[in-house]
């Protein structure tokens, strides 16, 4: 029994899904970063400005989001392991509850716009909305490509839930490396704006 | 289903969402940010320096990095170092605007 609980907890060291899809990871890894150092210095050259202009935002918009994508990465993580089996069970829901989530991100997102557009904050009020508006929604822009990622996570899972006994280990492996291609394009997702929310809706 | 709570990756989650509470409660204002208390530049890094520890869960546990090769396991870790560090540093000094420099 422990033998085999060592198996399945230490696998071979392997890089989650496609090489490709990590340089692509890793170099959107890198802008945010500069973004984020971008942010602070200038922060740093007019902070009153900055503070300001913070205490206009929701914080309880930017915890909520952050809860909504925590969430959804966990259900992937939890559709991605299901996919490592021969017969895939949860995976099919797992899937579309990582997908509500990032749908209640988008909603809430939806809702933080317009609340400040419609009181006349727009990209051009200062330096700090320019960042803010710039960084959220090049954000928004992965979650929205995210989402798409999800559908096809989705959709593979039910073709593997359907086909148990077609999926011999080629299948699995071949799925092993989509689904964990996506997955982490979808926790880099979830990463980045953990790191957005307290640098523009907390750090005083 | 319960097997699925008793996996690494959901003690993982567990902390993650804990963290981000206590980042929300922090970051309320307290009182702490008011003139007579300095504390907010602590809080402050606190902040920061939770989420990127919330990073590093997120890159090991969800991105699965703790069972990848040590290069891609030492250039997440290089990216948070730097990434969070610089930040910190720019946060506490800043850098002088180079035009005083001729």
């Amino acid at each position: 029994m422990s033998a085999v609980r060592e198996q399945v907890t230490k696998p071979k060291p392997h890089v989650p899904g496609e090489v490709g899809v990590w340089v692509f990871i890793l170099g959107d890894m890198l802008i945010f970063g500069l973004f984020f150092i971008v942010f602070v210095y200038y922060r740093g050259l007019n902070v009153e400005l900055y503070a300001q202009s913070q205490a206009t935002l929701n914080q309880n918009y930017g915890a909520i989001n952050t809860l909504f994508l925590l969430a959804s990465s966990w259900f992937v993580a939890m559709g991605v392991d299901d996919m490592r089996n021969k017969t895939v069970r949860l995976a099919p829901v797992f899937f579309p509850l990582a997908m509500l989530c990032g749908l209640g991100f988008g909603v809430v997102k939806i809702i933080e716009y317009s609340e400040k557009i419609s009181a006349g904050i727009t990209i051009t009020s200062n330096d700090f909305y320019m960042y803010y508006y710039i960084f959220t929604g090049l954000h928004f822009l992965h979650v929205l490509i995210g989402m798409g990622v999800l559908v096809f996570l989705w959709h593979r899972a039910r073709l593997a839930a359907k086909n148990t006994l077609a999926r011999d280990t080629a299948v699995i492996e071949k799925d092993r490396v989509l689904i964990e291609s996506g997955a982490s394009y979808w926790h880099m997702v979830d990463l980045l704006w953990i790191v957005l929310f307290p640098l523009l809706y907390l750090m005083k | 289903m319960m097997s699925l709570l008793l996996k690494p990756v959901s003690a993982a989650w567990l902390l993650l969402m804990l963290a981000t509470s206590l980042s929300w409660w922090l970051g309320q204002d307290h009182g702490l940010s008011s003139e007579q208390n300095s504390n907010y530049r602590i809080i402050s890094s606190g902040l920061i320096l939770i989420a990127f520890i919330k990073v590093r869960i997120v890159i090991r546990y969800f991105m699965e990095v703790r069972q990848a090769p040590l290069a891609l396991k030492l250039v997440c870790d290089a990216w948070v170092v730097l990434v969070c560090g610089t930040i910190i540093y720019l946060y506490w000094f800043g850098i002088a605007p180079a035009v005083t420099a001729i």
